[in-house]
């Protein structure tokens, strides 16, 4: 299970990487990419601290 | 007043009893463990900053990269050449290591000096938090030249975050460490997103095609913000060494390194400075050219990743503050007879607040960056000449762990005196501490070698 936490906290950041690269090509309009790098924030954070608290 | 320093260098050994003994075999750790220990380790609320002030110093683009490589490098090498191995043979943190050199006389002011800057550093990491909050409520931005508060409510949102960060740090420091570890990787990623984000604003076409021509005409044009000076490819090198001087060459990192099988581990350091010391800076230099040079981490952070880029920043502000408040109440927990924990925190959060609201700490982080480290680094250049020196020039070690003796004077005229030598010396602040290091080498040593 914290494998899976891990997982999907890593693909947070990267989803957050990937919106920031699709904004410079110009493909999300503003708005769109501040609410997924919110949205990737806050599934970070979730799932990171899942991760590290989890025994 | 004698007895009295033996009680307070009682009280300060019972501190640090855990820590007497050398670290085992058993304990040691293996390189994987300290590649993942650094990784990460150098992102925090002072590289919105000092990434942002190069910017503002007019360095040129080329002056800045080759300077950062190389500053960098000899920091590394610095950990595993100087640090690293003196850590690895004697197994022990400085602190103990400096006590049987200096004494716990020597000891205790090295602690109350780490624990003053550690409090203007965390006292700097608050502003910078301050500057992301004071934007969004639309105050103006502090200029840059300033040394007290230009508004009341800059003020009042220093005290609100030092306060708040205090709390945190009174009310638990090991469960909120954990998560300020968690915050790192996510706050790297935010700087390479901010940037990323910021290239269109500064008309970096999507194929990159002109991205160096936008970097260095639009960013690191050579072209200082008027009333700042300029710095080159000397300057960015030596910051890039000195920045965390008192780790490596002043030895505070001794306590990390031995756990390390080999010295060589140092070069592990490597995971953390080019990260933090290389792409955060040019990151938060990229995002500060967006917002007209100003030196405002909130909005250069707002204007790049909106709420998210704030969040970071505030962050950022407390992950640091929070570590470098604990440490000062560490180092200061030896002079406050009977305190307990809570109280040393809450009185080191109540200096670092007061100091958080002056924004010449953030707005002269440079400076003070350089001056930290100067005045620690005399320490390490004493244990260095004890550790490799002394004995090839037939000197006995450990002059402060004589039974009797509560201060070795030669330590301290050493330290005293460098440091006057380094407010005399006619060249710029960031070169001071070099020749500073050899000449607490070279009179340590003859001091020691006449006393002998």
């Amino acid at each position: 299970m914290k494998h899976v936490l891990l997982a999907a906290a890593v693909f947070c950041l990267f989803g957050l990487l990937w919106s920031s690269w699709s904004f410079f090509l110009g493909n999300l309009p503003r708005e769109v990419f501040l609410s997924q790098i919110q949205w990737m924030t806050l599934g970070w954070f979730i799932l990171a601290t899942r991760w590290a608290y989890k025994k | 007043m004698a007895a009295k320093l033996a009680d307070l260098a009682a009280r300060m050994d019972q501190l640090n009893e855990f820590d007497r003994e050398p670290v085992s075999e058993s304990r040691l750790q293996g390189a994987g463990k300290f590649a993942g220990l650094f990784a990460g380790e150098h992102v925090a609320a002072t590289e919105f900053v000092i990434g942002a002030f190069f910017v503002i110093h007019g360095v040129a683009a080329k002056d800045l990269i080759y300077g950062l490589l190389l500053g960098n490098l000899l920091a590394v090498a610095s950990w595993t050449l100087v640090c690293a191995p003196i850590a690895v043979r004697t197994r022990l943190t400085l602190y103990w290591y400096l006590r049987q050199i200096g004494g716990p006389g020597f000891m205790m002011v090295y602690n109350v000096a780490n624990a003053a800057l550690y409090a203007i550093l965390a006292g700097a990491m608050i502003s910078v938090s301050a500057t992301a909050l004071a934007d969004l409520i639309g105050l103006p931005a502090t200029p840059l030249g300033s040394v007290l508060p230009t508004s009341a409510g800059w003020v009042a949102i220093a005290v609100a975050l030092g306060a708040a960060f205090t709390l945190m740090a009174v009310l638990g420091f090991n469960a909120l460490s954990k998560f300020a570890g968690i915050c790192s990787p996510w706050m790297f990623v935010v700087f390479v997103a901010g940037a990323l984000a910021t290239l269109p604003k500064l008309g970096v076409a999507p194929d990159l095609s002109n991205l160096w021509e936008v970097l260095s005409t639009k960013v690191w044009n050579g072209q200082p913000t008027p009333g700042q000076e300029q710095y080159g490819f000397w300057q960015i090198t030596f910051f890039a060494w000195f920045c965390n001087l008192a780790m490596h060459i002043g030895l505070s990192d001794m306590a990390l390194f031995r756990y390390a099988k080999r010295p060589w581990y140092g070069v592990f350091t490597a995971t953390g400075v080019y990260p933090g010391h290389f792409l955060a800076w040019l990151c938060s230099g990229v995002m500060v050219a967006a917002v007209g040079r100003e030196m405002t981490p909130g909005r250069m952070a707002y204007e790049a990743l909106g709420i998210a880029g704030v969040f970071a920043v505030v962050l950022a502000g407390w992950t640091t503050a929070n570590p470098t408040l604990y440490r000062a109440g560490l180092a200061i927990q030896s002079v406050t007879p009977n305190w307990p924990r809570w109280k040393i925190t809450l009185a080191c959060g109540a200096v670092t607040t007061a100091l958080a609201c002056l924004p010449v700490f953030f707005l002269r982080l440079l400076d003070y960056v350089a001056l930290y480290g100067l005045i620690l680094m005399p320490v390490g250049a004493i244990v260095f000449t004890e550790h490799w020196i002394l004995p090839r020039i037939g000197v006995g070690k450990y002059l402060g762990g004589t039974p009797g003796v509560i201060l070795n004077w030669r330590a301290a005229a050493v330290w005293i005196g460098t440091l006057a030598v380094a407010w005399i010396l006619p060249m710029h602040l960031f070169y001071r501490w070099l020749p500073c290091w050899f000449i607490a080498v070279i009179s340590y040593a003859s001091l020691r070698r006449i006393g002998r």
